[in-house]
């Protein structure tokens, strides 16, 4: 660290700032009251490690090694500086590797003698209101009046900071960081200065920022800055130079959603406990704000996500001489799960996918697109369905993530013969009504779902007589659950499609609509999606 | 803990202590597991106290036998109840995993030579 040494005694000045002022003036760093110096007299400079001394144009001037100084003039350990009423000497003491710490304070951890809590309250035994009322209410109408209609981050982050500037006059730089829930870390998301100054360095204390998410405190601290050079043992209320406030953001829960941080750097103004309950006060409101946003952003993000889904399911029922064809899909949340497509093939060929895939979200959503696209493309391209499926099957297992699979049931109808190949990876049975007879096709040559590992699947060819029926489920069906938590079962999904409707679309209708009933108002766990085609008879 | 890990050899055991595998026990499942996939090649799942898997449990269990068949390494289940069973032949998971009554017999059946039960 560097100082200046009083040449008549022992007498020592850090240059602890980036700035050291010295002049006849209160605010002056290093304040002198010969009658002869100017108010501002001289300064010292600290630019990267270097120290530069230099003259404010002062009316009987500075000296360095006996000279008058003209410009800025760089300083060496025994320079000696003089003006009227001042003789020093610039020294430099060798601290461990200073450099070490760099310009960005968000990342260092302060020692923690260097930041010294002056009062932290914990928000969760609620506001005292007997504090400063008025100051109160005017932040949270201030607060309040500002954020009407504001419905997204972008906008309502700037929008407190710019509240909380008139609220504290003596605020000089204002951040916002909130907690990304997908990596459990802060970020800052908006940040505001009260002047155009270039001051490049975020001035965060990471201690306090974690220790206000943590405790739920509400933190008013001094700091001796981050300046690297300080070296902890002068006092540090001494030589503080700006007073931080840092308040939790709070979730209506109780769960915290980020922090607000607002600093001084004007020592005549610091904050004060007073201004801290200010600022909970209008945390509370910032943080109903936020939450608004980020609900109104995750709807947005369910919205876009539905909106893929919608693109990618078929929007009419394909049209075949001598098929008639059915469909349901009801997702259970606003993104489902389920997909099922129809898919015209050469070789007037017409195929029926119907695929769960496991997980619900927006990232189900995009495996599901790809989901859609692949199976396109692999039916298209291989005329064998079994081929196509262990093709589909390693695309999507370059993509997907590890835990997540997909169901797939698959029938490639010839439209000539009314042959269908059926294949299934891990999806239960398709069911195959002939008069009254229901029977589950295909067990012998499912495989495992989609995307656990490279195999082969096998096929299965059957023919459709006429009156036949083919019925593709998910277990949305069948494991659709009463009151007393039973599940619906394939039995009795057997049993319904036997004796019931010989139309095909009736018989889709029919058993949505008794699922439902079985379910009796319960709200369905599942997205429930079935396909079914019938050969007229 | 949610799972007990016991060594026999070079197959490792990892007994589930929920009764319900579900959405709720799925990540903790996968974190617990990670360092004995890295470690074993032959992983044997003692399913004797899950009364109950769902999708994710599937998901965490499916992830397992793609990581090990990465590795050229085998999954084996043991003391699965009806209801769990069931499940794992809807996703044909016991086409290619073997499934085994004891503990005893699923250790021993890695020394058996590859799972017949599998072979397609």
């Amino acid at each position: 660290m560097a100082f200046l040494r009083e040449t008549s005694s022992a007498r020592t000045y850090p240059l602890t700032s980036a700035t050291t002022v010295i002049g006849r003036e209160s605010t002056c760093d290093i304040r002198v009251t010969h009658s002869r110096v100017s108010r501002r007299h001289a300064q010292i400079i600290c630019v990267e490690k270097e120290y530069f001394v230099e003259d404010l144009t002062s009316a009987n001037g500075t000296f360095l090694n006996g000279e008058r100084l003209r410009e800025k003039a760089r300083l060496h350990p025994n320079d000696r500086i003089e003006l009227p009423g001042l003789a020093v000497s610039f020294q430099e003491e060798q601290v461990p590797n200073p450099a070490a710490q760099p310009a960005f304070a968000s990342t260092p951890e302060p020692a923690p003698d260097r930041t010294y809590i002056a009062s932290a309250f914990d928000l969760k035994e609620g506001l005292r209101v007997e504090v400063a009322p008025e100051a109160k209410l005017r932040a949270v109408l201030e607060i309040s009046k500002n954020l009407s209609g504001a419905l997204n981050l972008e906008t309502v982050l700037p929008k407190i900071l710019e509240s909380l500037f008139t609220v504290f006059p003596q605020a000089e730089r204002g951040f916002i960081l909130l907690l990304d829930p997908s990596t459990a870390q802060l970020r800052p998301r908006a940040v505001r200065r009260r002047d155009d100054s270039r001051d490049e360095t975020l001035p965060l204390s990471q201690s306090v920022v974690k220790h206000a998410m943590k405790t739920g405190q509400a933190i008013l601290s001094g700091d001796a800055g981050h300046d690297a050079r300080f070296d902890g043992s002068q006092s540090v209320r001494a030589l503080q130079l700006r007073t931080v406030m840092c308040v939790p953001m709070l979730s209506q829960q109780g769960t915290p959603l980020g922090v607000i941080q607002i600093d001084g750097q004007n020592p005549l103004k610091k904050f004060e406990a007073e201004d801290l309950d200010v600022l909970l006060c209008a945390s509370a409101q910032a943080a109903r704000a936020v939450e608004l946003a980020q609900l109104h952003e995750a709807r947005r993000e369910l919205e876009a996500a539905t909106e893929i889904q919608k693109s990618f399911l078929p929007r009419e029922r394909p049209q075949a001489q001598g098929l008639r064809f059915v469909d349901h899909y009801s997702p259970a949340q606003q993104i489902g799960g389920d997909y099922f497509d129809y898919i015209p093939l050469p070789g007037n060929r017409l195929a029926i996918t119907l695929g769960d895939v496991a997980g619900k979200g927006v990232a189900a959503a995009l495996l599901m697109a790809q989901l859609s696209a692949f199976t396109r493309f692999c039916l298209a391209g291989e005329p064998n369905v079994g081929k196509a499926l262990s093709q589909l099957n390693a695309l999507l297992s370059r993509t997907a993530s590890e835990d997540r699979f997909v169901t797939f049931v698959a029938a490639v109808i010839d439209l000539g013969t009314f042959t269908a190949t059926l294949v299934n990876a891990g999806h239960p049975p398709l069911l195959r009504r002939r008069g009254s007879e229901v029977e589950e096709l295909g067990a012998d040559i499912a495989g495992l779902p989609l995307t656990v590992i490279d195999m082969p699947y096998d096929e299965l060819a059957i023919t459709l007589e006429p009156g036949d029926a083919l019925l593709l489920y998910t277990d949305g069906v069948t494991e659709a659950r009463n009151s007393r938590n039973e599940v619906y079962g394939l039995e009795r999904l057997k049993a319904l499609m036997g004796q019931g409707e010989p139309d095909v679309e009736a018989m889709g209708a029919a058993i949505v609509a008794e699922v439902r009933r079985f379910e009796a108002g319960r709200p369905a766990s599942d997205d429930l999606t079935l396909v079914g085609v019938a050969r007229e008879r | 803990m949610a799972l007990r890990i016991e060594k026999f050899g070079d197959v490792a055991v990892a007994t589930l202590t929920v009764a319900q595998f579900d959405a709720g026990y799925a990540d903790e499942f996968k974190r617990e597991i990670a360092p004995v996939l890295k470690e074993t090649r032959k992983l044997v799942l003692d399913l004797a106290n899950v009364e109950f898997v769902d999708s994710r449990a599937c998901g965490g269990i499916l992830s397992c036998l793609k990581r090990l068949s990465e590795a050229g390494g085998e999954l084996k289940i043991c003391q699965a109840n009806e209801f769990v069973r069931n499940v794992f032949e809807l996703i044909r998971l016991h086409r290619v995993c073997q499934i085994l009554g004891t503990k005893e017999e699923a250790v021993a059946a890695f020394s058996a030579g590859p799972a017949t039960d599998s072979a397609r």
